[in-house]
């Protein structure tokens, strides 16, 4: 203890005898475990994190039916979860829940919120206690609607209504009145750790929270998740075995409906299961690429840590012949390199906290939002210690051998008399392995600039520059159709009265925003092969201007206009694609084609087949995402075809945003104040949807590239640097032999040159090996392109040639009868 | 071929400024052999480096064959340096990590030279000073002399016109001391200018002049050599 102790004093006094080698080691390893901490603190949060505030999670299991179709994850429809929750004896409770879009108001603007449909025994079940007020009863589980009473979150509560007292307060949820019962405790998220709804209903509201469907007497309908508690002394498979004989019942019970339906119970995981292996993919990229700068890292503070034990041979001699033996020297050295991982890893975890708070700025805002705890728990903390002691050791004792080899310099001279021989083979091995691995980032990020850059000049078929989005949704307001009709004629009159704004429209749909819909057509002469579907056209429902306001070139025909009334001819303009696939071309206007019925879902659907006629054609556009082959597409006039879910579309001067979208606002609560506007934004960013995982990845890897190529560099640097050092007499004497300059520059420069040549190729073929992973994201560039891959290899090489240069022309700079003298 | 005048040469120490080498004049002339003799410390090695270009930081003048070296940038004096002088070191300075062989090859190599005509005089060194056994060895695995042996084969390899020499036979047995002498005085009478320093008579002896050095200073210097 007390050696060791001695040991930790001495190797800290050795760092900080040379600042410039620890302050660059530690900083890389700053950086590299802080991403690896990052990185992990993400899977921790996605994986392995426990619900917060949930007792005992280790009993709660999910409850899913299976499908004759392979579904193993199909919800549960509101009569089976009855059946189940009522006879299956195994557990202490069996909740029911369903996340779902409500629109909240409490006096003042609506707004969206995330809601949950919950059972009666929810909160039982998942074991929590209410922060104010109570939780669901289960009478109130039975009466119809809900019996009008709504738990809010904590988040809620303080957000919304500033922490007072809230119990028994009234509020008006998609219309209709909900008395506020109870408040959550803070921090309770939902079976997924990262969802976290902002009010509770029972079940029975189901009707109030979702108009237009109702899904309680539909046996036939899946659409809740289920979660139990196993009763003490239950196990998962008693649970199965219990659930497979209740659904074998439906199935006999209810033949026509339950057919083939099975039941699974498995224990709980933070991510739904049929999205868990995508997810689990996904981590396991990301790390594989922050392991690979970590490794970069780690290779370099054990290049520069060998050039020191390569130095230090004279004092592990002298301390060998006072007695030390050579597992005591290797300590001492390995208690060095330790001190060195974790001193680098303690900033890492800084770092970490740092970089996780820069993430949670990349994550999708509004109802899509997702809740990440980041903070760095014991899991992290264990995970970055072990990381920083392992590599430390790891990569600590290749120099702790060879500086304590007994006989190291004997062994330079006769057995390895050429460049310096194992150390400095071992080192240039891992400058190689630098450029090499920083090649790959860097490659990656050069893909994804030039698929960026790409993007950018895509021709999409409209001009989102200056039109600016807001997006209402009527069908949680309990709208009708002629109300809502209403509705949205007097908010596009009142956005078009405003000054500097050129055009208003409305559409069901805007492109490229990761939402689209699309409808099965039939065309006389292109009947599909027997047994298969009629092919299945996108579209969009669009209000008169629409072509107008996005400037979409209108080929052929006419655009919409007021007199494609309700009751008037049902009409169509379609894209120049669709024309020439079915109609030979521009002749396309005046023909017809028919919409063909689709089975209604919650309300939506169309529910008779309906013949069109085709008025215009227009422009080829982009409609789902930036990098899709041209593809058939119909725009459909609004007026023959309501939908409860709007967003409009105003183009103004583009510098307006602010200003605009402020008095869309306005207007909107102006025409009814109750109504939620979500997606309030320029046409941009709604399109700019479809290149966030690009921009992410791109910002990701190239950052880690980059910091990859600043380390390669580094160790290019530090070996030649290394080398030069270590060879001062000998250009002092080969000056004397008569040496120029340039003799001197190329003697050096040749190794670097080398090692980065060799380190370029292992690079070319290991980016050639993975970037085709990220195929996928790429738009308009091949996952091998080879201008990416020569610019980066001619950066690498201009990097690690400067990184040669500036020691090898130290070289030529020194003076003989200084380097002669010195022995 | 040399002309110093007043050569001076000092180190900044803490005391002040330390004289090695003051007011120097000296002249040597082509075909010359001279010997420079003196104390441990009188400034011999520094005055060599002087003349063999390797020293820049000195007062004074320097010519050689006519151009002002103390005047000539550093690639002009690198690039004459080659073309002229043979250097022997006093501590031999043989490359660690290059055999016997490499070694004489490594000023061969700075002169663009065909492989076969640099390959065929090493053969011819290392034949003339019997060290053929020793061409695959490494520095540290010869003796002192054999290593002196080396540094002045490696010196004389390319035929320099100027020779110079510290010390060059300080660690051989007197025998072989003498056959360098002879190999000097042959090339010296090929044409080769050589300035040598040494503590012993005899090889001074081979030399036509003897400049003596204490301190600094060049004490006496003695016109043609005693013996031939
Ligand atoms: N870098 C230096 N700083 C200060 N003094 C120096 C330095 N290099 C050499 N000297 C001094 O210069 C003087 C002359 O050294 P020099 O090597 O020329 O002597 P020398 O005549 O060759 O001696 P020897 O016969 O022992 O080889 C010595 O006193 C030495 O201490
Ligand atoms: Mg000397």
């Amino acid at each position: 203890m007390r050696t060791l102790w001695q040991d930790i004093r001495f190797g800290a006094r050795t760092l900080l005898k040379s600042p410039g080698f620890t302050l660059v080691a530690v900083a890389s390893l700053a950086v590299g475990i802080g991403a690896n901490t990052t990185i992990f603190s993400l899977v921790n949060a996605a994986l392995l994190r426990p619900l917060p505030l949930v007792r005992d999670e280790s009993r709660l299991v999910d409850v899913n039916r299976t499908r004759p179709n392979g579904d193993r994850f199909a919800q549960v429809s509101y009569p089976d979860y009855l059946y189940f929750r009522d006879h299956a004896d195994v557990f202490d409770g069996l909740a029911a829940y369903d996340f779902t879009p409500l629109s909240l108001s409490a006096g003042g603007e609506a707004e969206r919120v995330r809601g949950m449909l919950a059972s009666a025994n929810y909160f039982d079940v998942m074991g929590v206690k209410p922060a104010r007020g109570r939780f669901l009863l289960p009478d109130e589980d039975r009466a119809p609607g809900g019996a009008g009473v709504a738990v809010i979150s904590h988040q809620l509560w303080q957000r919304r209504f500033g922490g007072g007292e809230v119990v028994g307060r009234q509020v008006s949820i998609n219309g209709h009145p909900f008395t506020v019962v109870g408040v959550a405790p803070e921090g309770f998220k939902s079976p997924f750790i990262y969802l976290a709804p902002d009010v509770y209903l029972p079940l029975t509201a189901q009707a109030q929270a979702m108009p237009g469907s109702d899904l309680l007497g539909d046996r036939g309908a899946g659409w809740l998740g289920l979660r139990g508690r196993l009763k003490d002394g239950a196990s998962v498979e008693q649970a199965q075995a219990t659930l497979s004989v209740l659904a074998g019942q439906l199935q006999t019970e209810f033949a026509d409906v339950e057919r083939g339906q099975g039941a699974s119970v498995r224990p709980i995981g933070h991510v739904p299961g049929e999205v868990r292996s995508a997810v689990v993919g996904f981590m396991l990229t990301l790390s594989v690429v922050v392991g690979l700068v970590l490794l970069v890292a780690c290779a370099n503070v054990a290049g520069m840590q060998l050039a020191r034990a390569f130095a230090r041979r004279r004092e592990v001699a002298i301390r060998t012949a006072l007695g030390a033996t050579r597992g005591r020297v290797v300590r001492q050295l390995l208690t060095e390199s330790l001190l060195l991982f974790l001193v680098g890893g303690g900033l890492g975890i800084l770092l970490a906290v740092w970089m996780n708070d820069l993430l949670m700025a990349f994550r999708p805002a509004g109802t899509l939002a997702v809740e990440f705890n980041l903070d760095v728990d014991w899991r992290v903390l264990s995970f970055t210690l072990a990381v920083s002691f392992l590599t430390g050791l790891v990569f600590g004792l290749a120099p702790a051998l060879t500086a304590s080899n007994p006989d190291v310099s004997a062994t330079l001279k006769d057995a390895a008399p050429r460049g310096g021989g194992r150390a400095s083979r071992l080192r240039g091995a891992f400058v190689v392995g630098q450029i090499a691995i920083s090649m790959v980032l860097l490659v990656a990020a050069a893909l994804c600039v030039q698929s960026l850059r790409s993007a950018a000049r895509i021709n999409t078929g409209f001009e989102a520059e200056g039109v600016y989005l807001a997006t209402v949704d009527l069908s949680l307001q309990g709208y009708d159709e002629t109300r809502g009709r209403e509705f949205f004629r007097r908010l596009k009159e009142r956005a078009a009265a405003l000054p500097g704004i050129e055009s208003a429209t409305l559409a069901r749909s805007v492109p490229l925003s990761g939402l689209a819909f699309g409808e099965r057509v039939r065309v006389e002469g292109h009947e599909p092969p027997a047994g298969e579907p009629p092919p299945f056209v996108l579209s969009n429902t669009v209000d008169e201007d629409y072509l107008r306001t996005l400037k979409v070139p209108l080929l052929a025909g006419r655009d919409f206009r007021a007199t494609d009334a309700e009751g008037a001819p049902r009409v169509a303009v379609i894209n120049e694609t669709m024309a020439a696939r079915y109609f030979g071309g521009r002749e396309a206007v005046g023909k017809h084609f028919t919409l063909l019925a689709a089975p209604t879902l919650r309300g939506v659907g169309r529910r008779e087949d309906v013949g069109v006629e085709v008025v215009g054609v227009v422009a080829d556009g982009r409609y789902y995402t930036l990098g899709e082959a041209p593809q058939p597409f119909m725009y459909l006039p609004l007026a023959q075809n309501y939908g409860g879910m709007l967003t409009l579309h105003v183009r103004a001067p583009k510098d307006a945003a602010a200003p605009v979208l402020a008095a869309v606002r306005r207007e909107a609560s102006a025409v009814d104040p109750e109504v939620p506007l979500t997606g309030v934004m320029p046409m941009t960013e709604a399109v700019g949807f479809s290149l966030i995982p690009l921009r992410l990845a791109a910002t990701v890897v190239g950052a880690l590239g980059l910091f990859g190529l600043l380390l390669a560099a580094l160790g290019v640097y530090g070996v030649v640097a290394y080398t030069v050092g270590s060879r001062t007499r000998e250009i002092g004497i080969r000056v004397a032999l008569g040496a120029q300059a340039g003799d001197i520059l190329r003697l050096f420069m040749r190794h670097g040159v080398v090692l980065a040549a060799v380190g370029v190729c292992l690079g070319t073929a290991g980016a050639l090996a993975l970037t085709r992973f990220l195929a996928s994201l790429l738009y308009g560039v091949s996952a091998t392109d080879p201008v990416a891959f020569a610019v980066v290899a001619l950066v690498l090489a201009a990097v690690a040639l400067v990184a040669c240069l500036v020691p090898a022309r130290r070289a030529t700079k020194v003076d003989p009868m200084v380097a002669l003298r010195y022995e | 071929m040399i002309q110093l005048r007043n050569v001076e040469k000092f180190y900044e120490t803490g005391a002040g400024r330390t004289y090695v080498l003051r007011r120097v004049n000296l002249d040597v002339r082509e075909g010359e052999f001279v010997s420079v003799m003196g104390p441990s410390g009188s400034g011999k090695t520094t005055l060599l480096s002087i003349l063999g270009m390797l020293d820049s930081a000195f007062g004074g003048e320097y010519f050689f064959t006519d151009k002002a070296v103390h005047k000539l940038s550093h690639k002009e004096r690198a690039a004459l340096h080659k073309r002229y002088i043979g250097f022997v070191f006093q501590s031999y300075h043989l490359i660690d990590s290059l055999t016997v062989r490499e070694n004489l090859e490594v000023p061969l190599s700075y002169r663009d030279m065909k492989r076969a005509e640099s390959e065929a005089l090493v053969a011819d060194a290392l034949d003339r000073f019997q060290i053929v056994g020793k061409k695959d060895l490494f520095p540290n695995q010869l003796s002192g002399g054999q290593q002196q042996l080396v540094a002045v084969a490696r010196a004389v390899i390319h035929n320099p016109k100027l020779l110079l020499a510290d010390e060059p036979t300080g660690n051989l047995h007197s025998g072989q001391g003498r056959e360098i002498m002879e190999l000097f005085k042959q090339l010296n009478d090929a044409g080769t200018t050589i300035i040598q320093v040494t503590h012993s008579e005899t090889n001074a002896s081979y030399g036509n002049r003897i400049v003596q050095l204490s301190d600094g200073w060049v004490v006496n210097e003695e016109g043609e050599g005693a013996a031939g």
